[in-house]
């Protein structure tokens, strides 16, 4: 047998008599999960023609027919507020009594997880004591928080309502001018990925022209 | 370093907005003097700003003064040539432009331009002095410039004032107190002025040249009277004054008569330069042998004096009645003595004053004759006249013939 979330492919052989279980696979809300395998006999001859179901417990999530070569493919697309966590989702071939075939069944083991998508957007230029502002949205996430780092300090963190934000903060005086690159990323948490946001501004000094000595000859 | 007005005036920096900072300042210079201006560029936190290409501008002659570019202790320096700055206020943009990290900014710098210090002298002094006569010497001296003049002085041959510092359009006057030489004539005076112009060190100076006049001043006196009067004879006698100086002179004329009446004797008279005048008198001598006249002029700090002499002879015994009336002729003929010889002072020596051309000369004289007979004589002369005048006429012939007796 074989799951796919998007590319990713796993092959889930399916026996009548045995379902073997896989190792858990990583999958994000919104991404759809394709489960792939083949139906065969205790000899190992494919079964064709046979119904194959995906169930979420006793939820039918999909269903399609083994080919002639016993294959068959059944996807699922992860809700985008499923619960986070483990998932097992369950391969069933009922029984078909047309086909002499006795009822089977196989677990595919899924985490459902979230994928946080951070834009964020700032001032072009920022100096010494500015108060500036970086706002921005998350996707992936309704809730939660958010941080902007510089070079893996936190200077300020905000929280996320409805998928935005807006962090402030003051500009401290012993940063140097020149580019400044701010991080805006969530806090780790469970079964969260988060894709930082960045803000690519400059720190821009002002003089001060401070006249020192007017001397004539 | 130039100092500010009054040496007091420090820089004025403030920040008037976030993208400038304005730095009010005000400096001065005499237009031709290179001025120097130097800036320092600084963050927020204090530290130098290195690199970056400071303009300097004067706005009000519309002018790129130079540019300059921050060296590791941000300082940036420009000279400006100002010899063809307009004289005034000059507002001086300093700015930076925009670029690595470094935001844009300006200052201005106020300076103001001054005309060269010029100095000027003028001198007051009386036109005309007497000789020996103490004057003062007022000089002034200005400023036509805009820049101070510093230890100014005040010469004047071996004598020197010192005035101190003489701001622009300003003056001051110094006083020198001199005598005038005692030789009349004309006299020429030079005064000058020294200083130090503020801020280029250049040596100021300037002189000018006072005429005055010492004036030719004098004042002759004489006294003319008769060698020799009888007692009780009232005489004439007369003061001639001349003013030989350059000023009218009212004078006070005093006359002390020692041995006549009366004895003392007060008159005024004014005299226009170059001229003289001649003041008659009248006494009476008295019972002695002689009578001296002292005179003297005294006015506008003149004086002359004189002094004479008159022999007094004794009074004739009394006339017998007279023959006959004596003429008009004899009545009002001068006394003989007055038209005697000058006395033998000195300032009678001197030629009789000649009249002025003013006619202010004046001669008073008056001439009573000493008749002692007459058609006032007394009636009991009168009646002898009647019974022998016959004889009376032979005795006066005999006595005249005996006694010389002059005619009066």
């Amino acid at each position: 047998m074989r799951i796919r979330k998007r590319n990713l492919l796993a092959l889930l052989l399916l026996t009548l008599a045995v379902a073997p279980a896989l190792a858990q696979t990583k999958v994000y809300r919104g991404d759809t999960v394709t489960v792939s395998g083949v139906v065969k006999d205790e000899l190992g001859n494919p079964v064709a023609g046979a119904t194959v179901q995906l169930l979420d417990g006793a939820t039918l999530l999909d269903s399609t027919t083994t080919g002639s070569d016993g294959s068959f493919t059944l996807t699922w697309t992860v809700p985008p507020d499923h619960p986070l966590g483990p998932k097992t989702l369950t391969v069933y071939v009922p029984e078909q009594p047309s086909l002499y075939v006795e009822a089977s069944s196989a677990s595919v083991y899924v985490e459902i997880w979230a994928l946080a998508v951070i834009s964020a957007s700032g001032p072009q230029r920022i100096h010494r004591g500015d108060e500036v502002t970086i706002s921005g949205s998350v996707q992936g996430i309704s809730s939660g928080t958010v941080e902007v780092q510089r070079d893996g300090n936190t200077i300020a963190t905000g929280p996320v309502s409805g998928g935005q934000f807006s962090v402030s903060f003051t500009v401290p005086n012993d940063w140097q001018k020149g580019p400044v690159t701010l991080t805006v990323t969530c806090p780790s948490g469970s079964y969260v990925d988060v894709q930082e946001g960045q803000v690519s501004t400059g720190l821009w000094v002002r003089p001060t022209i401070e006249v020192t000595e007017v001397s004539g000859g | 370093m130039i100092p500010m007005r009054g040496r007091a005036l420090p820089l004025l920096l403030g920040l008037l907005g976030p993208a400038a900072t304005l730095a009010l300042a005000q400096a001065h210079v005499v237009r031709g003097q290179a001025l120097t201006i130097t800036v320092r560029l600084a963050d927020e936190n204090g530290a130098p700003l290195a690199g970056v290409t400071v303009h300097f501008l004067d706005e009000t002659d519309g002018v790129e003064v130079g540019a300059g570019v921050t060296d590791s202790d941000g300082c940036a320096s420009v000279t400006w040539a100002t010899s063809s700055a307009s004289p005034g206020l000059h507002s001086i943009l300093i700015w930076t432009e925009e670029g690595n990290y470094v935001e844009k900014s300006q200052t201005r710098l106020s300076v103001e331009v001054l005309a060269p210090a010029e100095l000027g002298l003028s001198v007051s002094a009386p036109a005309a002095v007497r000789p020996g006569q103490s004057f003062v010497v007022r000089a002034t001296v200005s400023n036509g410039g805009q820049a101070a003049a510093q230890d100014v002085k005040v010469k004047l041959g071996r004598k020197s004032k010192e005035l101190g510092d003489l701001p622009g359009g300003a003056s001051l006057t110094a006083e020198f107190s001199l005598r005038a030489p005692n030789e009349p004539g004309d006299y020429d005076l030079t005064v000058e002025a020294v200083g130090v112009e503020w801020g280029t060190g250049r040596a100021l100076s300037v002189s000018s040249r006072v005429h005055y006049h010492v004036k030719t001043e004098g004042l002759a006196l004489e006294i003319r009277a008769p060698y020799s009067v009888r007692e009780g004879e009232k005489f004439a006698f007369s003061v001639d004054l001349s003013n030989v100086g350059e000023d009218e002179v009212s004078l006070s004329i005093s006359i002390n008569i020692s041995g006549a009446r009366p004895d003392h004797i007060e008159d005024f008279a004014t005299l226009n330069p170059g001229a003289s005048i001649t003041r008659a008198y009248f006494a009476t001598a008295g019972e002695v042998s002689e009578i001296l006249l002292i005179a003297s002029a005294e006015g506008g700090g003149l004086r002359a004096s004189d002094e004479a002499t008159i022999a007094v002879v004794p009074a004739p015994p009394p006339p017998r009645p007279p023959a006959s009336r004596p003429t008009p002729t004899e009545l009002t003929s001068p006394p003989a003595n007055l038209t005697s010889p000058p006395s033998t002072s000195p300032a009678t020596r001197l030629a009789p004053p000649s009249t002025s051309p003013g006619g202010h000369a004046e001669v008073e004289v008056s001439v009573t004759p000493d008749v002692g007979a007459g058609s006032n004589a007394p009636p009991s002369l009168r009646g002898a006249s009647a019974l022998g005048s016959g004889f009376v006429l032979a005795a006066l012939v005999i006595l005249r013939g005996v006694w010389r007796v002059e005619d009066p």
